[in-house]
C-alpha cells in the first residue's frame, strides 16, 4: 500500500512536472508569436508612419514655393573668418577669426532687404601700423564689427532639396580694432594700455543657400559664404587704461592705412 | 517587583519612542500636477513634464494682442521719459564731466562708430536692449514687434538723449535692438521657466532676470484654480485685464 502510494505519487508529479514543461513551452512559443506579430505590426506602423511624414514634408515644401513670405524676421548665426591684413607698413598679415552675425529684414518670396552685423575676433602676430607718423609692430588681438545695408536675390536653383540658393551684396562699413599685447615703436609714443581703431569701409558679397520652409517659426537654416573687401579711412589711438571711460587720444584720417580681406563662413537660423 | 516595575516603564518608553519615529509626517497634502493637466507629451508615452510638480498660483507666459496707433504712441512716449531720467541717474560722472548743450547742438544728426570698451558694447547696450525687448513683451507685443518697437525707443535715445554727452553710435544702434532681442528671448524662456516651477525661489529669480513681469502692465499672469470631484479634475484659468 504505502509503495503503491508513493508509485502514484512519483507519476502524479512526473504528470504535473510535464504538464507544465508543456504548458511552459506553450507559453513560451505563444509569447515569441505575439512578439512576432507585434514587431511586424510596429515596423508596419513605423513604415507607414515614415511615409506619411515623408510625404508631409513634401507636401509642405511645396506649398512653401507657392507662399509668399512677406514678413519681417531676425536671422542669427556663427561664423569662422579667413583674414587678411595689409597695411602701409608693409604688413602682410594673416589670422582667423570666430564670431557672430546677426541680419534683421524684410523678406518677399525671392528680394530680401536686410541690415547685416559681421562681427569676428582674432589674433594676428605680424602687425605693423603707422600712427602719427610712428611705426608700430608687433602682435595682438583684432576685433571686427561690421554693419551692411544688403539685398540678396533667392534664386529657385535648389542645389540640395529645399534649400534655395541666393547671391547678395551691398555696402559695408567696419571698425577694426587692434590691442596690441607684445609691440615695440619706433619713437616711443605709444603709451601702454593704449588700443588701435581703423575705421573702414568697402563692400560685400554674399552666396548662400536657405531652406524654404513656409513659416518662419520653423526655424530655417541659412549657409553663406561672404567675401569683403575694405579699406580704411580714418584712425584713433583709444586710451583703454579705464574701463568705464573711452578716452580718444588721436584721430587722423588714413586713406588705404589699412586694406583688409574677409571670407566669413556663416551658418545660422531664423530666430523670429 | 521594582525590577518588574522599571522593565515596563522601559519597554514602554521604547516602544512610544519606535512610534514616533515610525509615525508619518505631517507633510502638507497636495495632488501632483500631472493629475490634473495631461500633458500632450505623457498622453504619447513620453516622460511627463508635470509629473510630480507643485500646483502653481499662476501661470506665467506671454499674450499677443493688436495696439493701437495711440497706445503705441503713448507706450514709447513713456520709455522715452524713462531714458531720460535714468540716463543722469546711471552715468553721472559722464554726464557731468562730458554733457552740454553745447555739445548736444554738435552731435545732433552726427553718427559715428563708437570705440567704446567691450564692455558696453557687449554687454550693456544688449541688456539693456533686452530688458527693452521684455517690457514690450510684458505689454502685449508679439516678439518681432517688441523688436521693431525697442529699435524705436533706442533709436530715439541715441538721437536725442545720448548726444547730450557724446555722437550716436552705429554699432549701438544696431546692436542694442538686434543682440538685445536675441538676449531677450533667451532670458525670456529661463523666467518662464522659473516663474513657473511653482518654486517661491524659483519666481524670485525669474522675477529678477526679467523685472517685466513684476509690474502692473504685464499681461501674461493667469490665476490658476485646480477643481477637484468625485469624477473628475479640471482646472479654472482667471485671465485679469
Amino acid at each position: 500500500m504505502k509503495y503503491l502510494f508513493l508509485v502514484l505519487l512519483f507519476i502524479n508529479s512526473f504528470y504535473a512536472l510535464a504538464d507544465s514543461g508543456i504548458k511552459k513551452s506553450a507559453k513560451k512559443t505563444a509569447e515569441k508569436v505575439e512578439e512576432k506579430i507585434s514587431s511586424k505590426g510596429k515596423e508596419l506602423v513605423d513604415k507607414i508612419g515614415d511615409e506619411r511624414i515623408k510625404k508631409l514634408d513634401e507636401g509642405i515644401h511645396k506649398v512653401s514655393r507657392i507662399l509668399h513670405k512677406n514678413h519681417l524676421a531676425l536671422k542669427a548665426g556663427a561664423n569662422f573668418s579667413a583674414n587678411r591684413l595689409e597695411t602701409k607698413a608693409n604688413t602682410d598679415d594673416h589670422y582667423t577669426g570666430y564670431g557672430f552675425n546677426t541680419h534683421f529684414g524684410y523678406h518677399w518670396s525671392q528680394l530680401e532687404i536686410s541690415g547685416s552685423s559681421y562681427i569676428h575676433y582674432g589674433k594676428a602676430e605680424e602687425l605693423q601700423y603707422i600712427v602719427n607718423d610712428n611705426v608700430i609692430s608687433g602682435e595682438g588681438t583684432v576685433q571686427f564689427v561690421s554693419i551692411s545695408p544688403m539685398i540678396r536675390f533667392h534664386t529657385n536653383w535648389e542645389p540640395k532639396q529645399n534649400y534655395r540658393f541666393y547671391i547678395g551684396g551691398g555696402p559695408i562699413w567696419s571698425i577694426e580694432t587692434v590691442k596690441l599685447q607684445d609691440y615695440n615703436n619706433s619713437v616711443g609714443a605709444f603709451q601702454e594700455e593704449t588700443k588701435i581703431t581703423y575705421e573702414s569701409s568697402g563692400g560685400i558679397l554674399v552666396f548662400g543657400v536657405e531652406e524654404q520652409t513656409p513659416f518662419k517659426e520653423m526655424h530655417p537654416v541659412f549657409i553663406e559664404v561672404a567675401f569683403v573687401y575694405q579699406s580704411s579711412f580714418r584712425v584713433s589711438t583709444v586710451d583703454i587704461s579705464k574701463v568705464a571711460e573711452t578716452n580718444i587720444l588721436t584721430t587722423q584720417r588714413s586713406f588705404d592705412d589699412l586694406e583688409t580681406y574677409n571670407i566669413m563662413f556663416s551658418l545660422g537660423i531664423t530666430v523670429f | 517587583m521594582k525590577i518588574f516595575s522599571f522593565l515596563i516603564i522601559f519597554v514602554s518608553f521604547t516602544c512610544l519612542a519606535q512610534g514616533t519615529k515610525d509615525r508619518s509626517h505631517d507633510f502638507p497634502k497636495f495632488t501632483p500636477l500631472d493629475e490634473i493637466l495631461e500633458s500632450p507629451e505623457s498622453s504619447s508615452g513620453l516622460d511627463d513634464p508635470n509629473k510630480n510638480r507643485r500646483i502653481p498660483k499662476y501661470i506665467y507666459g506671454y499674450k499677443q494682442r493688436d495696439h493701437t496707433l495711440r497706445e503705441n504712441f503713448n507706450q514709447i512716449a513713456g520709455i522715452y521719459g524713462v531714458t531720460w531720467v535714468l540716463y543722469p541717474l546711471t552715468q553721472p560722472s559722464v554726464v557731468k564731466e562730458n554733457g552740454s548743450f553745447k555739445n548736444y547742438r554738435n552731435n545732433f544728426g552726427k553718427l559715428v562708430f563708437d570705440k567704446d570698451e567691450p564692455f558696453w558694447n557687449w554687454f550693456v547696450h544688449p541688456m539693456s536692449g533686452s530688458q527693452l525687448f521684455l517690457y514690450y513683451r510684458a505689454n502685449g507685443y508679439s516678439r518681432i514687434d517688441s523688436l521693431a518697437m525697442a529699435f524705436v525707443s533706442s533709436t530715439l535715445f541715441e538721437f536725442t538723449v545720448e548726444i547730450y554727452t557724446e555722437p550716436a553710435s552705429v554699432q549701438d544702434l544696431y546692436q542694442t535692438p538686434i543682440l538685445g532681442s536675441i538676449l531677450g528671448v533667451g532670458i525670456e524662456n529661463l523666467s518662464m521657466y522659473l516663474l513657473n516651477s511653482g518654486n517661491s525661489v524659483g519666481r524670485f529669480f525669474g522675477h529678477l532676470i526679467n523685472p517685466s513681469t513684476l509690474f502692473w502692465f504685464y499681461e501674461g499672469k493667469v490665476r490658476f484654480i485646480p477643481q477637484f470631484d468625485n469624477k473628475q479634475t479640471s482646472a479654472t484659468f482667471v485671465f485679469e485685464f
